[in-house]
C-alpha cells in the first residue's frame, strides 16, 4: 500500500503538481533529519542539509526507475549528502579510548571481578540519552549503522541497500558498534563519566 | 571480551542473540552456552539494555519550517521553465509595445555609460524607490525564506539577519543606506548600519538626502563609516576585510585602532592583526573575488574621528 501511495505522488509530481512533493517531504522528513542529525551533529547544519536532500530528490525524481526503492534512495541521497559535508569540514572526531583494547581487557577483568556491579545494576544506570551520547562519538561509519537499525529500525538488508554494503558489514559494523557502546558503558558504570 | 577459548568463536553472536536477530538452529547452540557460561549471559543482558535504550532514543522530529522551506524553492521555476518562458516571450500578447520601448532605454544607457561620473557601482533596480528587491532566489531573512515576488514587505530592524546564497542578490534599503548584496553573504542589520559576517556588499548613501546618522559596517576585521559616499565592503574572515570607495570618502578603523580614511577609487585591506593595507588608486579587473568562511568576532572598536570632512 505504501508503495503504491508513494507511485501516485512520483507520478502527480512528474506530471507537474509540485504541491504533491510534500506529502514525501512529510512522510520521510523525520527520517532523513534523523540521520542527518545523528551524522553531522548539529540541528541548523541538520536542517540546511534535509532541505539539500529533498531538493536533490525533488530534481532527480525522474531518474527513479522503481517507485518502490523511493525510501531506500532518499536515505541513500541523505547518507551521501552528511557524508559530503563531513568531508568537506574534515570535523568528524573518533573517540580513541573506544578502541583501545587494554580499556576492553580492563573491563572484562572487572566483569571478573566478585565485587563488581551485577550486568542487571550496570543495565539499570542506562538511559535513552547517555545512550545518545555515546552513539554521538561513535566512528561516523558506525554511527550510521546504530542510527539506521536501532533508532529507525530498517533492517539489516534495507541498511545495506542505503550504504551499499554487503550484508555482512553491515551486521559486523553493528556488532562492533554495540560492543563499543555496551564496553564504553561499562567503564563509566565503573570510573564514572569523565 | 570472555578470555575462555570457547566463549570466542560465540563472541559474534552475543549482540545477536539478544536481538532476537538469530535463526532458530544457531540461536539454540548459543543460548545453550550462555545458559551454562556467566561471561557471556552478562555480556547477553548488557547487550539486552544498550539494544533497549539505543530503540528508546527514537527519531528526531524535523522542524516544522522544513516542508515550507523545500517547497518554497521547488515552487521556484526551473531552468527549462525559465528557458521555455524566455522563448514564448516574443508570443505573448503586448510583447512589443513593452519591448520596443524598453529596448532603445537600454541602448541609450550603454551609449551614454561612459559618459557617466562612475560606471563601476553596480546597478539595483530599485535605488530610488527604496523598496527591498531580491532576484535569484528566496533571501533568508531570519533563516526564514522569502521569495523574490514578495519584495517590499521585509521590515528590517536591529537584529534581524539576512542571508544570500548562490545566484541570489538583493538591493535593500536599511537605515539611511540602499544596500545591495551580493549572492553567498550573511549580514545582520545593526542599530547604525550592518555587520557583515562574510560576503560582499555595496552600501550606497544619499548624499542629498538630509540626515543626522552616521552608517558604519562592521566586519570581522574593521569598523567602515560612511563620510556621504558610495562603498564596497567584502569580509573573508580569518583572511581580511577589503573596502573600496566608489564615491566620496568613507573612514576605516580596523580591531586594531588603525584609522585610515580613503576617497574615490581607492580601496585597502584590513587585516585580523589590525594592520590596514592601503591599495593603489585604481582598482584592479580581478578585485571581485569571492569569499568563504564563518565569521571571526570583532575585538574592539574605536571611536569616530569627530568633524571630518561631510561626517553627518
Amino acid at each position: 500500500v505504501i508503495k503504491h501511495e508513494d507511485a501516485d505522488v512520483i507520478a502527480a509530481v512528474l506530471a507537474g503538481d509540485k504541491d504533491a512533493f510534500e506529502h514525501l517531504i512529510r512522510k520521510y522528513q523525520s527520517k532523513v533529519f534523523t540521520l542527518v542529525f545523528r551524522l553531522v551533529r548539529d540541528r541548523e547544519t541538520a536542517l540546511d542539509l534535509t532541505q539539500e536532500v529533498f531538493l536533490k530528490i525533488f530534481q532527480k525524481l525522474s531518474d527513479l526507475k522503481d517507485a518502490g526503492k523511493i525510501s531506500s534512495w532518499i536515505m541513500q541521497v541523505a547518507h551521501n549528502t552528511s557524508l559530503d559535508w563531513l568531508k568537506k569540514r574534515k570535523v568528524d572526531s573518533f573517540a580513541a579510548d573506544f578502541e583501545d583494547q587494554q580499556t576492553q581487557q580492563k573491563i572484562f577483568q572487572h566483569l571478573a571481578d566478585t565485587n563488581s556491579p551485577s550486568p542487571e545494576s550496570i543495565v539499570e544506570l542506562m538511559s535513552p540519552s547517555r545512550m545518545s551520547e555515546l552513539v554521538s562519538k561513535l566512528d561516523v561509519k558506525y554511527r550510521t549503522v546504530i542510527t539506521l537499525r536501532f533508532i529507525e529500525g530498517y533492517s539489516f538488508k534495507e541498511i545495506a541497500k542505503i550504504l551499499n554494503l554487503p550484508l555482512s558489514t553491515v551486521k559486523f559494523r553493528k556488532h562492533y558498534a554495540l560492543q563499543l557502546i555496551k564496553d564504553r558503558w561499562m567503564q563509566i558504570a565503573r570510573d564514572g563519566d569523565q | 571480551m570472555a578470555s575462555a577459548p570457547e566463549c570466542q568463536p560465540i563472541q559474534e553472536l552475543l549482540s545477536d542473540l539478544a536481538e532476537g536477530e538469530l535463526e532458530a538452529p544457531e540461536a539454540a547452540r548459543v543460548e545453550a552456552h550462555v545458559s551454562a557460561c556467566a561471561d557471556c549471559r552478562a555480556q547477553v543482558a548488557l547487550f539486552r539494555g544498550v539494544v533497549a535504550n539505543l530503540i528508546a532514543i527514537g527519531e528526531e522530529e524535523a522542524p516544522a519550517e522544513l516542508s515550507r522551506r523545500v517547497m518554497a524553492r521547488v515552487h521556484e521555476p526551473s531552468l527549462a521553465e525559465r528557458i521555455v518562458t524566455l522563448l514564448t516571450l516574443p508570443f505573448q500578447p503586448g510583447f512589443l509595445r513593452v519591448a520596443v520601448p524598453t529596448v532603445a532605454v537600454v541602448l541609450l544607457a550603454i551609449a551614454l555609460r561612459p559618459l557617466m561620473p562612475d560606471n563601476r557601482v553596480p546597478a539595483s533596480p530599485d535605488h530610488v524607490a527604496g523598496v527591498p528587491v531580491w532576484w535569484g532566489g528566496n533571501l533568508l531573512v531570519n533563516d526564514v525564506p522569502h521569495a523574490p515576488n514578495k519584495s517590499g514587505r521585509l521590515g528590517l530592524k536591529s537584529g534581524d539577519s539576512v542571508r544570500t546564497r548562490n545566484k541570489v542578490e538583493a538591493a535593500l534599503p536599511i537605515r539611511s543606506a540602499q544596500v545591495e548584496v551580493k549572492p553567498n553573504t550573511s549580514l545582520i542589520v545593526t542599530d547604525d548600519g550592518i555587520s557583515i559576517q562574510q560576503g560582499e556588499i555595496v552600501v550606497h548613501i544619499d548624499d542629498h538626502k538630509p540626515s543626522t546618522d552616521t552608517f558604519r559596517v562592521i566586519s570581522p576585521d574593521a569598523v567602515i563609516e560612511h563620510i556621504g559616499t558610495t562603498f564596497r565592503v567584502m569580509a573573508a574572515p580569518g583572511e581580511y576585510t577589503r573596502a573600496e570607495v566608489f564615491q566620496g570618502k568613507i573612514r576605516v578603523i580596523s580591531t586594531g585602532g588603525v584609522v585610515h580614511e580613503m576617497t574615490a577609487g581607492e580601496f585597502v585591506r584590513v587585516l585580523p592583526s589590525g594592520a590596514i593595507e592601503p591599495g593603489p588608486e585604481t582598482i584592479p579587473a580581478d578585485s571581485l573575488g569571492s569569499n568563504r568562511g564563518g565569521p571571526d568576532v570583532v575585538k574592539s572598536i574605536t571611536q569616530p574621528l569627530p568633524g571630518a570632512p561631510g561626517t553627518r
